[in-house]
């Protein structure tokens, strides 16, 4: 073919932008750590890493439903353990008061340890959250929901669940839904405890007083072990929820980063490429007829 | 008959033609960067011979005369050039406005749309997990404003883009006019040059170079004359016969990619012409989606937060504005409602309005997966990320294609400049004959001399 001196310089600086373009490519995808400037670069990387985008934003959501979840039920937790604690104290008082050599001031001492009781067992069942919320109240958890009405523990929150998501459209309750009748039914057997240790009624202080705190304490006991195996189920969806957004976070970064070894490897052979272009182009053009002629 | 100045003729005349050779020489050298310019070559030619007698009739040449001044050009690869020209600036010319689309949407990121529903929908399952907790309240608002403001800000890019890619095929068309006008103009100073001299070498490169830049417009057919004469079909429509120009249509239709002038339909299939419709085409498509996209999340969380009493016991209230149903107003003016923009109280959690109540926030966190009938039983992440994955192969598509044609190009242009490039090492050579053959011309002119000088002398 015949070759025109303008097509020759056009090839050689042609050769030379290319080789310089296949150079900054790479030097631009090293200083910036990304495979692709923009996603018409790698189409098919787009999609997926958008894919992996998103699962990665959710469990990152599921991971905080989880710290509110976590919150609510150790608080729930707390509150029970602290009123088995109280009904071992109220079942101390029962056995004191069983015992036939008690005087009337000794009884009155007992009966007013169980109003105490009394009085700090309706500080537990209005616990409040992190937030101010009260954790047994159901729903309506802006209003305090346990009031004493005569002699009777009154609930005004409801039995509905607070649930929280803790994996697409999964969800786990973290209030002890109904918990209330527990909560009213202690009230009214140390309420029970307090008659009996008043009158003086050794029979029913040992026969329903103990009896009834037994099953008051098997109740507490539990509605603790249903929140503490929930804790427990927090624990471990958490823990694969930082597996699950680390694989995220890897597939990302294999998709949308570049791997630096082979960049540098890539980056050698461009250079090589451009120098070698140059090379050729001065050599080539500094041929002439003209310098042969005399 | 054979005068005695015969030699002398033919010598002088050597000497008048390889002048002129050494002159085209030269001029194709002064052009070697001339744009267009088509090298020039000198054909010889025999004086017609003289007869004479000589024992039988004999005949004798009479040297030579310059037949033509030849423009090196290959009518079949100015046809390629002109295709190879539209097809590579449309596939480039759409490659750049699918790109700038893109870059509108600069997905992947932690600043685009599909980022912006993901933590949507996500924020209403922190709410629904945590009615109470004022924070994931505020993030719904918060997430609400930032989807809104991205869907609408993108949107208000794309008309701005479509504005002026309505304007660059203006402009094109006015180019287009332009350049007819040029070409117009040449053919009719071409006809009247050739007729007089029968050369209009210089003329005819400056008509074929605006003949190639009108095909890196617009898809282009000529047809040559025997005056000379193109005549320019541009899509289909008569642009230029004879020394004529008519205008190119001004009105277009984007969606079908073509223009018309009210009687006929012309498709625009090359040149850059056909790349800004395409361009315009695909905005309005992204214009179209993107109202799509704000309309449905509207219906769709709208009828369920309508459905909920919200913390100020408030029921009926909108999540996102909207103000008729229908027709509402698309991703234009795509904003929170002015109750959830006054206060992150009007945000409904529950159907009850108690503070515990997170089920229709539930409802709205589980909408991320739920496939719509308004986005073509796709969700709305999915309807998104489907745009934005078509619009990347579109435009990885529109790249590629036009770096082959750019290669189909390359290798046109390369058979033309073998023909009509200039070299000036072919120039060099050329130049050293001639000049050996002016040397001998001389010196043939000298030696006749000094043989009618003898002749002379013997009459003395």
């Amino acid at each position: 073919m015949r070759i025109s001196t303008s097509y020759q310089f056009d090839t050689y600086s042609g050769n030379v932008r290319s080789a310089q373009e296949a150079y900054f490519k790479i030097q631009a995808q090293i200083s910036t750590g990304k495979k692709f400037q923009s996603s018409s670069e790698d189409p098919l990387g787009t999609r997926l890493t958008m894919q992996s985008r998103q699962l990665k934003a959710r469990f990152e959501q599921f991971d905080k439903n989880l710290r509110g979840a976590k919150d609510y039920l150790s608080n729930s937790e707390v509150s029970f353990s602290d009123v088995n604690d109280l009904l071992n104290q109220a079942n101390v008082l029962a056995i004191q008061g069983a015992s036939s050599s008690i005087d009337t001031n000794t009884a009155q001492s007992l009966a007013n340890q169980v109003n105490d009781l009394q009085t700090k067992l309706v500080q537990l069942a209005n616990s409040q959250g992190s937030q101010g919320q009260y954790i047994f109240a159901g729903h309506k958890n802006d209003a305090k929901p346990y009031e004493v009405n005569a002699g009777a523990l009154v609930y005004t929150g409801d039995a509905n669940s607070i649930r929280a998501e803790v994996r697409t459209g999964e969800y786990m309750e973290i209030n002890s839904a109904g918990v209330s009748t527990t909560f009213t039914d202690i009230y009214e057997t140390l309420e029970q405890l307090k008659a009996n240790l008043m009158s003086q009624d050794v029979i029913k202080l040992s026969d329903e007083s103990i009896a009834d705190i037994k099953v008051m304490r098997e109740q507490i006991t539990t509605l603790r072990a249903t929140v503490g195996s929930r804790l427990q189920s927090v624990e471990s969806l958490s823990n694969e929820n930082y597996r699950r957004i680390d694989e995220f976070t890897k597939d990302i970064s294999d998709y949308e980063e570049i791997d630096l070894a082979d960049a540098f490897v890539r980056y050698q052979q461009a250079e090589t490429a451009y120098t070698a272009a140059m090379q050729v182009a001065s050599q080539g053009m500094q041929l002439s007829l003209m310098d042969f002629l005399r | 008959m054979a005068g005695p100045f015969l030699g002398m003729n033919m010598s002088s005349l050597s000497l008048r033609n390889y002048q002129r050779a050494l002159d085209t020489i030269g001029n194709n050298i002064a052009n070697v960067n001339t744009r267009g310019y088509s090298r020039q070559t000198v054909e010889f030619g025999s004086m017609p011979q003289l007869t004479f007698y000589s024992d039988g009739i004999k005949s004798i040449g009479q040297g030579s005369i310059i037949t033509s001044i030849n423009r090196a050009r290959n009518g079949y690869l100015d046809a390629s050039h002109s295709l190879a020209l539209s097809s590579q600036n449309k596939y480039s010319t759409q490659a750049g406005h699918l790109q700038r689309i893109d870059s509108i949407y600069g997905e992947p990121s932690d600043a685009g749309i599909s980022q912006a529903l993901d933590r949507f929908f996500n924020s209403w399952s922190g709410l629904g997990s945590n009615p109470s907790d004022q924070a994931a309240r505020l993030e719904v608002r918060l997430s609400g404003q930032v989807l809104t403001d991205r869907v609408r800000n993108r949107f208000n890019d794309l008309s701005t883009l479509e504005a002026n890619q309505t304007t660059e095929i203006k402009n094109t068309v006015t180019q287009i006019n332009n350049l007819a006008e040029q070409i117009a103009r040449l053919n009719a100073q071409i006809t009247t040059s050739m007729a007089a001299n029968g050369n209009a070498n210089t003329l005819m490169d400056q008509r074929d170079l605006a003949v190639d830049q009108l095909s890196s417009l617009v898809n282009v057919q000529r047809e040559t004359f025997p005056d000379g004469s193109y005549a320019i079909y541009a899509s289909g429509h008569t642009l230029v016969q004879g020394s004529a120009a008519r205008p190119f249509p001004s009105t277009f239709d984007a969606a079908a990619g073509t223009f018309t002038d009210g009687a006929i339909t012309y498709n625009i299939r090359g040149g850059a012409l056909a790349g800004h419709l395409a361009g315009l085409n695909e905005t309005q498509n992204q214009k179209a989606n993107l109202d799509q996209l704000a309309n449905e999340l509207r219906t769709q969380v709208n009828t369920l937060h309508a459905a909920g009493i919200n913390g100020q016991g408030n029921t009926g209230i909108n999540f996102f504005n909207d103000v008729a149903v229908p027709p509402q107003t698309g991703a234009i003016d795509f904003r929170l409602s002015d109750d959830v923009l006054a206060s992150a109280e009007a945000v409904v959690s529950g159907l009850t309005g108690d503070a515990g109540d997170g089920s229709i926030a539930q409802q709205l966190g589980e909408m991320r997966d739920a496939v719509q009938a308004g986005l073509g039983s796709k969700s709305f992440s999915g309807f998104f990320s489907e745009i934005v994955g078509r619009l990347a192969s579109d435009t990885n598509y529109a790249m590629s294609a036009a770096d082959t044609e750019a290669a189909v190009l390359a290798q046109v242009e390369n058979q033309i400049q073998a023909v009509s490039g200039v070299s000036i090492d072919d120039e060099m050579a050329n130049l050293v004959k001639m000049q050996r053959s002016y040397q001998a011309a001389a010196r043939a002119l000298t030696i006749f001399d000094e043989v009618s000088q003898e002749l002379i002398n013997i009459i003395r």
